[in-house]
């Protein structure tokens, strides 16, 4: 379903505010780097509207009004709803102080009138249940242009501590009614985060916030986490060195002399970093570690691979022409092609799991900032999505691509959309070497 | 041979006497040990304890041992080595001082070392493990190619994962750069024992 609305550029300006980062956007970095081409800036257009799977168009204007029933949890359910519609890069959630309607008299249905005239688009109408250790969400979404009956209805079931969940669940839903695809909420993010000298562990965490789970148990430096098959994949020196290991298995996975590291995934198929044979190259074969078959041979560093939507390409960073470069080479071996060449110091790829995408999201650094950036592999075109926001790093696409999380001095994790706006604080404390569950 | 026992370096033993875990405390303990190449003067130190060096030296916990007499001084030969932004290219400065511990090295085959490659805490962590390993090779090829068995010469990176110096002055950013020595014999790393510890006025603590 496609969203033609057209508003006049008064209308408009709302979503402006809404959208405009807090970034001082006159145009260039420092400094330029001596030998590659600077890093471009970030757009100086104002963001009016948002890429959608196909097309574009505007912000949708949502109203979710504080549901009916169980008041604590009604008040969560709010809560949780109106971040996510925040977060999708989707919409723009109208206040609830300006909300006409009489909510009693209504109740799970919709007058079009007092709706219409503060602007929504869409209203959805929730009850939330509680039975004893039993909840029942039941949510409704109106098209304000077809008032009279639900554009959506649905009812999801389960305890109190899946309320998240649940309300995730109800939003990827509408997501999907107005995009034709469903939003990645309910996904997870891991990181790794240091948690004293030598000691550093690897967390996971709903990618909308709320509290993280501590994935390892030993006292040493844990990092580079990665979701596989059969759990979490990390690299640990709990043995002395940098092994491989998994959760849930003692064993390591890979322990070779050297790095065993950046492990990532393909369905069955992981690729991963060895240095056994003198530098780091990078392997493709089994998740258990089997099969692995060296893909690289430069003499160089080739580190931090990532597969493409379909498998059959890898992204990842070398540095065999001096400075460290975003590189696409076939899965099977082969065909190593450059795809930066702007900036001095280049890291981190992780490309957009939708299908057919050529999008990767990437570290850039110029003049002494890291920021985040994305190319497209097949025209090289470069886009910035962070300026003069501080130090950020270690993007990772959501499921859908519709948003890009990375580590930030700001704070933690922050989520913007792959335009670089929308930037929106969603884990504090320090956290790096990120990635996104599928 | 020297029996005495040296004493050197503060911080070595404050690390120490945090003990946490073997590996990685291992190594945090051994770069802060290693402060004692440039902290206060190893003159410094009292020559106490002679009688408890005997053979394999004092016990200092977590499978370490304290170094004594010829051990310690190849200890103090070893110099951290450091390092450009980015770079793996040894100075001419270090290039000598790595010349002194390959001929310090030939004397003791029975030792063996970990050469812990660091970096600062620019660029990302998966780049700066690989960064802190070519730290590692370039020392390491260094001292084979001066005639040490490469049998003797562990390669490790800790990338950015454990800085000497918090912070991200110039100086600290430095000092982080940076290669380190862990000293083996067999399974016991020989590690500098503290000097004599001094109170904020500097007086003696007893």
């Amino acid at each position: 379903m496609k969203w033609m609305t057209t508003l006049s550029p008064l209308l408009l300006l709302p979503l402006v505010l809404f959208l405009a980062n807090p970034r001082d956007a006159t145009s260039q970095g420092d400094t330029k780097s001596a030998e590659e081409a600077p890093l471009p800036s970030v757009s100086d257009n104002a963001p009016l509207e948002v890429e959608v799977w196909g097309g574009i168009r505007d912000l949708y204007k949502i109203a979710a009004p504080l549901p009916l029933g169980d008041p604590a949890l009604a008040a969560e359910v709010k809560d949780i709803q109106e971040n996510d519609y925040r977060l999708s890069s989707l919409f723009k959630v109208l206040d609830s102080k300006s909300f006409l309607a009489d909510l009693v008299a209504e109740g799970m249905e919709i007058q079009k009138e007092p709706w219409v005239q503060v602007g929504a688009q869409g209203v959805v109408k929730c009850r939330i249940t509680r039975a004893g250790d039993a909840v029942e969400l039941r949510c409704h979404l109106f098209e304000t242009t077809r008032p009279d009956a639900p554009a959506l209805a649905r009812t999801y079931k389960g305890t109190p501590s899946e309320l998240r969940g649940l309300v995730h669940t109800w939003v990827n839903e509408v997501i999907r009614h107005f995009t034709g695809t469903p939003g990645a909420f309910g996904t997870q993010l891991a990181f790794a985060r240091k948690h004293g000298p030598g000691v550093k562990h690897i967390y996971t965490a709903d990618w909308t916030g709320g509290p993280v789970s501590r994935i390892t148990r030993n006292d040493s430096i844990n990092i580079l986490p990665a979701f596989g098959p059969g759990g979490i994949y990390y690299t640990s020196f709990v043995e002395g060195e940098p092994f491989l290991y998994r959760t849930g298995q003692r064993k390591p996975v890979l322990s070779h002399p050297g790095l065993n590291m950046g492990a990532t995934f393909h369905g069955n198929r992981m690729a991963v970093v060895l240095s056994k044979d003198g530098n780091p190259e990078i392997y493709v074969g089994n998740a258990d570690g089997t099969g692995l078959k060296r893909l690289t041979n430069s003499g160089a560093i080739d580190v931090s691979p990532s597969f493409s939507p379909d498998g059959s390409q890898i992204a990842f960073v070398s540095d065999r022409h001096g400075s460290p470069q975003i590189f696409v080479m076939s899965a099977a071996g082969g065909g190593a092609k450059r795809v930066t060449f702007q900036g001095s110091y280049n890291q981190t790829p992780n490309w957009c799991p939708r299908p057919g995408s050529n999008l990767v999201a990437f570290t850039g650094r110029d003049g002494g900032v890291f920021d985040v950036f994305t190319v497209d592999v097949g025209s090289g075109q470069v886009r910035r999505l962070t300026q003069k926001q501080g130090r950020n790093s270690d993007p990772a696409f959501s499921p859908d691509c519709r948003q890009v999380a990375f580590s930030s001095s700001r704070g933690g994790i922050y989520v913007s959309n792959p335009e670089g706006l929308n930037h929106i604080q969603v884990l504090p404390g320090e956290a790096d070497t990120i990635r996104w569950s599928r | 041979m020297m029996r005495t026992v040296w004493t050197i370096g503060m911080v070595g033993a404050l690390l120490l006497a945090a003990g946490c875990n073997k590996n990685a405390q291992g190594s945090a303990t051994a770069l802060a040990q290693t402060d004692g190449y440039d902290g206060q003067g190893a003159g410094d130190g009292a020559g106490s304890g002679g009688d408890d060096a005997s053979l394999g030296g004092r016990s200092a916990g977590d499978g370490k041992e304290y170094a004594t007499g010829d051990m310690r001084d190849l200890l103090l030969t070893l110099k951290r080595v450091h390092f450009a932004l980015d770079g793996a290219t040894l100075t001419d400065d270090a290039k000598t001082a790595l010349t002194d511990a390959a001929a310090q090295l030939q004397d003791y085959p029975e030792v063996s070392l970990y050469v812990d490659g660091h970096t600062d805490n620019r660029g990302t962590g998966e780049y700066n493990m690989s960064l802190g390993e070519r730290r590692s090779r370039t020392v390491v090829k260094y001292l084979t190619d001066l005639g040490v068995s490469a049998s003797r010469l562990n390669v490790v990176s800790f990338g950015e994962e454990l800085p000497l110096e918090p912070g991200s002055s110039e100086h600290a950013l430095a000092r982080n750069r940076r290669v380190d020595f862990r000293l083996m014999r067999g399974d016991i790393e020989l590690v500098l024992e503290d000097g004599d510890l001094v109170d904020d006025e500097g007086k003696p603590i007893p």
